[in-house]
């Protein structure tokens, strides 16, 4: 039986160009490649890229009006830092401890201590209120406020390292345009709320005191673990305008056609007076 | 009550392979392979890349039953190629691929910092 050569080889070489590149936000086009790999680095993005968030929880105690596993399941879907993810093992091949989280390897301690004075005042406790022990690993709304608090231009790279990418993908095989939205953790913080995320609200006399333990883990485990909002990739329509018709409009009809389109898709050169396509193409479904 | 944990859908348990090969034995050049704790993000991948081997008949993934988190992938090739040879080489040009897709990120990110 012939073998065929051995440098056979049928690989592709996609190419990048990110668009935008913000904190919380990225967009990026995907050309010569195929849609399920676009499509895979989504679902990557949603359910394989390891996080941190707190899996284990003791509660001491509790005299709140929300019962302990409720606090528990609103403490893990509080957002951690994970920058230090990548160092990290899973707690289940972690051989360095017996798994009670006193581990440094695989797990991050974390410890919440609050108590309503004799005051008529409602007592919030929120993620500000949690006590890490890994400065690395903190709440995200308490390194937003800490970069906040600095304002004076530091940057620090440890707090909320997410992205979130849109992928546009070009494939030249069928000339469509294909583009990935992925929104990594877009916690809707608005700049004025410093106060952190809410957990719960004590009365007078109550308390909350809990040891918290964040392991690392995946979306697909529990989608606490997820770093992503949303993912999404769309083909990038290929616009030709057909010239000879448009030769036929007056200056005011290419105009009001210009002006019809919700998005803005197109403008009219004042120079040649010719109907021609954004340079820079926004979103052609929702605009951003 | 009879769902499987979620963990299951990715931990491989003890014993079980990761890959399996099966023959199949009423036709020649073809087979199934059995890959325990993937999903779709593997299975399409692979197939595609497998449609463009032109000595591939026929390539095609199933999930046998969503609870189930395993895939099977067959392939039928012609006599020129084995189905293991075909499969190797699909997963070699991807993991050269996925190689490539990251440095070209990384490069456009170095080019963003720089500038910066």
């Amino acid at each position: 039986m012939d073998r065929p050569a051995a440098g056979a080889s049928y690989q592709r070489f996609p190419r990048v160009k990110i668009r935008e590149l913000k904190d919380d936000y990225a967009k990026f086009e995907l050309r010569d490649t195929d849609a399920s790999m676009a499509n895979a680095l989504r679902r990557v993005m949603i359910a394989e890229v390891p996080t941190v968030a707190i899996d284990l929880v003791e509660i001491e105690v509790n005299s709140s009006v929300l019962n302990d596993e409720f606090i528990a399941h609103r403490l893990g879907l509080i957002p951690l830092t994970s920058a230090a993810a990548m160092q990290m093992r899973f707690s289940q091949d972690c051989d360095a401890c017996d798994g009670d989280g006193s581990c440094e390897y695989c797990s991050v301690e974390f410890n919440l201590s609050a108590r309503a004075t004799d005051s008529d005042q409602t007592l919030e406790v929120t993620s500000n209120d949690l006590r890490s022990a890994d400065p690395k690993v903190c709440p995200v709304d308490q390194a937003r406020a800490y970069q906040q608090a600095l304002s004076s231009g530091d940057y620090d790279p440890n707090a909320g390292d997410q992205r979130q990418v849109i992928l546009h993908l070009i494939t030249r095989l069928w000339v469509l345009l294909f583009s990935i939205t992925i929104e990594l953790l877009s916690y809707c913080i608005f700049v004025a709320d410093l106060r952190g995320i809410l957990i719960v609200k004590l009365r007078r006399g109550q308390e909350l005191r809990l040891r918290a333990i964040a392991r690392k883990g995946i979306g697909k485990d529990h989608a606490k673990w997820s770093p992503a909002a949303t993912v999404t990739f769309m083909y990038e329509p290929d616009i030709r305008i057909n010239e000879e018709l448009m030769d036929t409009l007056t200056l005011d009809e290419k105009r009001s056609w210009v002006e019809s389109s919700p998005t803005k898709v197109f403008e009219l050169d004042p120079v040649t007076q010719q109907v021609v396509l954004l340079r820079t193409p926004t979103c052609y479904f929702h605009g951003s | 009550m009879n769902a499987p944990d979620r963990y299951e859908c990715f931990v491989v348990p003890e014993g079980t392979k990761k890959v399996s090969y099966e023959r199949d034995t009423k036709i020649i050049n073809a087979a199934s392979f059995t890959i325990e704790r993937e999903d779709h993000t593997i299975g399409n991948i692979v197939r595609m890349q497998l449609h463009k081997d032109p000595n591939v008949l026929f390539a095609g993934y199933k999930l046998p039953h969503p609870l189930q988190y395993k895939i099977i992938t067959r392939i039928h090739t012609t006599s020129q190629s084995s189905p293991a040879q075909a499969y190797n080489l699909a997963v070699k040009d991807l993991d050269k691929e996925l190689e490539s897709l990251k440095q070209a990120f990384e490069v456009c990110i170095w080019y963003i910092h720089f500038n910066s």
